[in-house]
């Protein structure tokens, strides 16, 4: 195997691992600290295949640029659910309740 | 792989920064403005998330998370399929290099069954595109990512039948590119909340 197949391998291992944690990351409690395990996961694996999938390791600046966007994107939606979090009654109890007035 | 082997043979010097980058230029810039529509559709998502929060996550924990997990798996054993199929175009080697654009392409298609039965199974529950904003944004944005699925198997088909060096890197770039949205667009609708 060569070095160039070699690494590439490494990365799909660490891509596929890094979807096992980002799926018992899923499972467990709605939280700040999962929501930003979830966020760095998915923004290490989209910088994996940039740098690795798409060869963007040999154009540096690319890469930065185009993992800019993709890790702004994943930031700015995480930071809207921190503002504006999930409430934590039901919907049936608030739906019943609300039909009551 | 080095900028002088990345550019394309039709005079890359025009393409400035574009020419240090793998395949051809013009599929650089097909990625960064497909990047720039999902990016816009997943901020929107977010602005309608704001407007309603709680229906959003109880409708998002009635999807089927097994089925986005599995389809991660797909496309990043596909990607990488793809990429040793580049590896095998720079190696000059044809026959090689269609062996893993065919494995590639395979798991594509293992992709878009997968996302079938999801959606059969949506339907079955009684959501469609109407039923709801977080609904409409999920169909259409996963919907508008299975099409691009669809237009990268396509490609994929078409530099396989070439198997040039340039043809699999410009090909295998739109792949990776499909698979890149997925990474994005997966957390966004499955996991974050």
């Amino acid at each position: 195997m060569s070095v160039t197949t070699s690494r590439l391998t490494r990365a799909f291992i660490l891509l596929i691992t890094l979807s096992l944690v980002l799926a018992v990351a899923a499972d467990a409690h709605a939280s700040a600290f999962w929501l930003v395990v979830v966020v760095l996961a998915a923004a290490l694996k989209t910088r994996i295949v940039l740098a690795r999938y798409l060869g963007l390791d040999a154009a540096p600046a690319a890469l930065t640029g185009f993992f800019a966007v993709t890790f702004l994107v994943l930031a700015l939606v995480a930071g809207s659910i921190l503002v504006f979090p999930t409430p934590q009654q039901p919907l049936r109890a608030e739906n019943h309740s609300s039909s009551q007035h | 792989m080095n900028a002088a082997t990345t550019q394309t043979a039709d005079a890359p010097a025009e393409w400035g920064p574009l020419s240090a980058l793998p395949g051809h230029p013009l599929m650089w810039v097909l990625i960064a403005s497909e990047l720039a529509v999902f990016g816009l559709a997943l901020l929107g998502y977010a602005g309608a998330r704001a407007q309603n929060p709680l229906a959003f996550a109880l409708e998002q924990d009635s999807l089927n998370r097994l089925a986005g997990v599995a389809n991660t798996a797909l496309l990043l054993t596909s990607g990488y399929f793809a990429a040793r199929a580049n590896q095998a175009a720079h190696a000059g080697d044809a026959t090689r290099t269609r062996l893993w654009l065919a494995a590639a392409s395979a798991l594509g298609l293992g992709f878009l069954v997968v996302k079938g039965f999801e959606y059969a199974g949506e339907f079955a529950a009684g959501h469609d595109i109407d039923s709801s904003p977080f609904f409409t944004l999920y169909f259409l944005v996963t919907g508008f990512h299975a099409l691009h699925v669809v237009l990268g198997l396509i490609i994929l088909g078409i530099v396989g039948r070439l198997a040039t060096k340039t043809a699999v890197e410009t090909g295998t770039a739109f792949w990776h590119m499909v698979d890149l949205i997925w990474l994005v667009v997966f957390p966004v609708f499955y996991l974050m909340r």
